[in-house]
């Protein structure tokens, strides 16, 4: 019995659904794809057999459906939970996360109209069983480094912490505050968090699992640590006076936080309706729309079209949202000048760092044309982050604030350029010295995190092909603002030299 | 097109490397190794075969020359199944064979198989991508030696030749702590001739994702198990592209490794041209299928194509089921007295069951 080879003539149609947000693909028997697109969807299809996949947030569903002649059949999926920080109340999920939501939503269940703002800060475990209080190593700092003091704290832990849940309840003024705590791989981190006037931030956090390698011996050995995972972060808002439900708008926080970190790419078309159905008034939900257009090397010749088109729809998101927010400050920045603006209202303006990874790289990229920094020594720390941790923006917790900033209206960008093709003909000679006949051992290079990582960026931008300053490709593919490049390139240079002197 | 293949398999790390032993890496390097000695398979000469595994097992009959002292490969370092392969030895045969192909004269491929433990690295900054990597015999995570990172190999490859190259990589993708530096590639960076046209890299897992082994029946890889199951009998219109390849085991492994995830990534150097990794006739008993039906379902049933036509007569269900041979594909079973049906996969190479 052989399968047939052509199409069935005769067609039926196939309506697929779930919740907002989720993506769809439907392949053929063959395997090949013949659609994709956001639930919902109807398809006039051939008779036969079909595989639907739901996904978003990186996770997926996947089905066998059967497409009868001259019949509909409607087909939903994606109904699972996205196992980032924010707990679902889906029947998918397990247990836990649904008492974990639970208690969550019993949080939020008083308002309070007499605060000018609130932070809610909620860690949980999915089950990694921690051993102490989830919440030991938090603290909300404001803009002076003063810590904030909680209104509420759980109980300690450990076997009585059943839930596997911490919350910190901050009433506070409107503004930027920074957050700190122990991530699994045991550095200390610190992130951006704003507290918007009449809403509650809720920052939810996941505690989890890494491997670190540790030096036993004449061997290593990897073992497990427990913390905070940077990149699963989920930060929303609500109206102070309301009971939210917070189920829907954090999974759409989730889907497009995702987007972000894993650069997907994604249609502007795709992105405005997702807002527009879901009549989210939430600035975050704008912030996170309005990074996800934007989420493109702005020196790469190759968007420029591409950005001009999302930079107006940019704008219409943050409309009307708070620009005292960093990320709004940043967002909106990039938009006008990839309209063609100077950026010159924002001088001076980004007094702290903002929260997502991308608003500081367009920070950064623009702080090459514009000087758009205020003096903040946390910049300096800010641009030598090795570790990034997207889509947020973290960095080591300010105890070794690096250096102080400097802002200079002068932009010599010549000076940067030079470095850059310097930089990366050293290392590339570094790297062919390093390069040995496969019989004999190979040399091992030792330089530091930084300097590799603009080595690495140095070679990439000099034999880029994509046109564009070279000097803002570094920013933007580094982190680094304009007033430290110029230190951290020569720093590099110099490591590599030494190198290259000590392999003669 | 004339072809030769590289394939590794390694079951048993030393202990220094921190990584733990496998079960299936060995069994997947032979069966990988068996079809692409088959002249309906990867048709490659017993000569132009360089085979690895560690530790050293009984192969089968079709592959005995290769545990002896006498067997083929003209090229060092020769294979020692008591020792396990080193980084130098991989890197070395693999780009050994890499000339061999592109200096032959006539268009050829090249398989490169890998089964073993994986990484991912992951380098500091933005601007270079993260690098999966197989783990070699001596793996020391100290300073990064002993890894060799799968993107740079293909690319060196690619830039020395042969016409098309297929690398398939079943092992981890786990992400290493960002204190282990991305390691180098000790192959030559330029060539003088740029012979490739084509090339396909199959990965067990997306990046940071485990490979899982299955322990059905004998221990392997699902990755392989599912890839080796297709080259030999997944076939559209006669011929098996890497696009259907892609469909088939990620639907295979999905099945295989079900309630965990596993999505295996599979990638070609042109999206657009499709890259046809296997033709000609399927080999190999074919997978059988197993329903059961309850009482109420009881007479005839039809069995529909993916294409919702009807397959030969209506069969009967004997004993509340039926079992046939059948080609893998997808398919209906629709019982014509009350209407109902069933949809499923059947891909084997393990029988597939279902209950209407």
């Amino acid at each position: 019995m052989r399968p047939s080879k052509t199409p069935n003539h005769k067609t039926g149609t196939l309506l697929i659904d779930g919740p907002l947000g989720v993506e769809w693909l439907v392949e053929d028997a063959r395997f090949q794809s013949i659609g994709m697109g956001v639930v919902p969807a109807t398809l006039e299809l051939s008779a036969g057999l079909y595989t639907v996949t739901w996904s978003a947030a990186g996770r997926s569903e996947e089905r066998l459906v059967r497409v009868i002649a001259s019949e509909e059949i409607e087909e939903r999926g994606g109904d699972f939970s996205l196992g980032g920080a924010a707990p679902s109340n889906l029947p998918s999920a397990s247990k836990l996360e649904r008492d974990q939501f639970a208690a969550v939503a019993k949080a939020l269940e008083t308002p309070s109209p007499s605060a000018e703002s609130e932070i809610l800060v909620l860690v949980r475990s999915a089950n990694d069983r921690p051993s102490s209080d989830l919440g030991r190593s938090l603290r909300l700092y404001d803009h002076d480094g003063e810590a904030m003091r909680s209104k509420s704290r759980t109980r300690k832990s450990g076997a009585r912490n059943a839930l596997q849940f911490a919350v910190r309840n901050y009433s506070i003024p409107t503004g930027n505050y920074v957050l700190r705590y122990e991530a699994s791989d045991r550095r200390t981190l610190e992130q951006s968090v704003y507290a918007f006037p009449g809403r509650r931030t809720i920052v939810f956090l996941k505690y989890g699992t890494s491997v670190i390698a540790q030096s036993a011996g004449s061997s290593t050995q990897f073992r497990r640590r427990r913390g905070i995972d940077p990149s699963q972060t989920t930060v929303l808002s609500t109206d102070l006076t309301s009971h939210p439900d917070i189920e829907y708008t954090s999974r759409l926080a989730d889907i497009l936080l995702h987007k972000l970190a894993t650069h997907e790419p994604v249609l502007e078309s795709v992105v405005s309706e997702l807002i527009q159905e879901s009549g989210d008034d939430d600035p975050y939900i704008k912030i996170y729309a309005a990074a996800l257009l934007l989420n493109v090397n702005p020196a790469d010749e190759g968007v420029k079209s591409k950005l001009e088109r999302s930079a107006e729809r940019t704008l219409k998101f943050l409309d009307g949202v708070e620009t005292s927010c960093p990320d709004v400050l940043c967002l909106k920045c990039a938009a006008e000048v990839s309209l063609g603006g100077t950026g010159r209202d924002w001088i001076g303006q980004l007094a702290t760092p903002p929260m997502l990874d991308i608003s500081w790289r367009w920070a950064a990229a623009l702080s090459v044309s514009v000087p758009l920094l205020a003096d903040n020594p946390i910049f300096a720390t800010v641009s030598r982050v090795t570790q990034p941790t997207p889509p947020w923006l973290t960095w080591p917790a300010r105890a070794l604030a690096y250096g102080e900033s400097r802002q200079s209206l002068l932009r010599p960008k010549g000076a940067v350029d030079d470095l850059v093709s310097a930089l990366a003909e050293k290392a590339a000679s570094l790297q062919e010295r390093s390069q040995t006949d496969p019989d004999r051992p190979t040399r091992r290079l030792k330089i530091s995190s930084s300097t590799a990582k603009f080595a690495n960026a140095a070679i990439s931008v000099s034999g880029s092909r994509s046109g564009g300053n070279i000097a803002q490709q570094l920013a933007f593919s580094t982190g680094s603002t304009f007033d430290s490049l110029t230190e951290q390139l020569e720093d590099a240079l110099s490591e590599i030299s030494e190198q290259i002197e000590s392999n003669d | 097109m004339t072809a030769r293949a590289l394939v590794i398999g390694i079951n048993d790390y030393p202990l220094a490397s921190g990584q733990k032993q496998l079960g299936g890496a060995v069994a997947d390097a032979i069966d990988f190794a068996q079809w692409a000695l088959e002249p309906t398979g990867g048709a490659v000469t017993a000569n132009d075969l360089y085979f690895w595994i560690h530790a050293p097992v009984a192969l089968p009959p079709t592959m005995a020359l290769y545990a002896t002292p006498d067997r083929p490969w003209p090229r060092e370092p020769k294979p020692d199944f008591s020792n396990v392969p080193l980084r130098s030895d991989i890197v070395r045969a693999a780009s050994s064979a890499a000339l061999l192909a592109a200096d032959s004269g006539v268009p050829e491929r090249l398989y490169v198989f890998l089964a073993g433990h994986g990484v991912l690295t992951v380098p500091p900054g933005y601007s270079a991508d993260p690098q999966s990597c197989f783990v070699a015999g001596d793996f020391d995570a100290g300073d990064a030696m002993g890894l060799i990172p799968l993107d740079d190999l293909r690319r060196a490859i690619e830039r020395t030749g042969p016409a098309e190259s297929v690398l398939i990589f079943d092992c981890c993708r786990n992400e290493l702590p960002p204190t282990i530096e991305a390691p180098s590639l000790d192959l030559p960076k330029y060539s003088p001739n740029e012979l490739n046209e084509q090339w396909m890299v199959g990965k067990a897992a997306q990046e940071k994702q485990i490979a899982y082994e299955t322990t059905s029946g004998q221990t392997r890889g699902a990755f392989t198990k599912m890839l080796v199951q297709a080259l030999r009998q997944y076939r559209v219109d006669n011929e098996l592209t890497s696009d259907a390849l892609k469909g088939f085991v990620r639907a295979g492994v999905k099945k295989m490794v079900d309630p965990k995830s596993q999505v295996p990534a599979i990638t070609t150097k042109h999206d657009l041209v499709p890259f046809v990794v296997a033709q000609g006739p399927v080999s190999g008993d074919l997978p059988e299928l197993r329903v059961s039906f309850p009482p109420e379902v009881a007479g005839e049933i039809h069995l529909l194509d993916a294409n919702d036509r009807q397959l030969g007569g209506a069969i009967p269900i004997t004993d509340s089921q039926v079992v046939m041979p059948l080609e893998p594909g997808q398919y209906t079973f629709k019982h014509p007295a009350s209407g109902a049906s069933i949809s499923f996969f059947h891909l084997g190479p393990e029988p597939t069951v279902e209950t209407f």
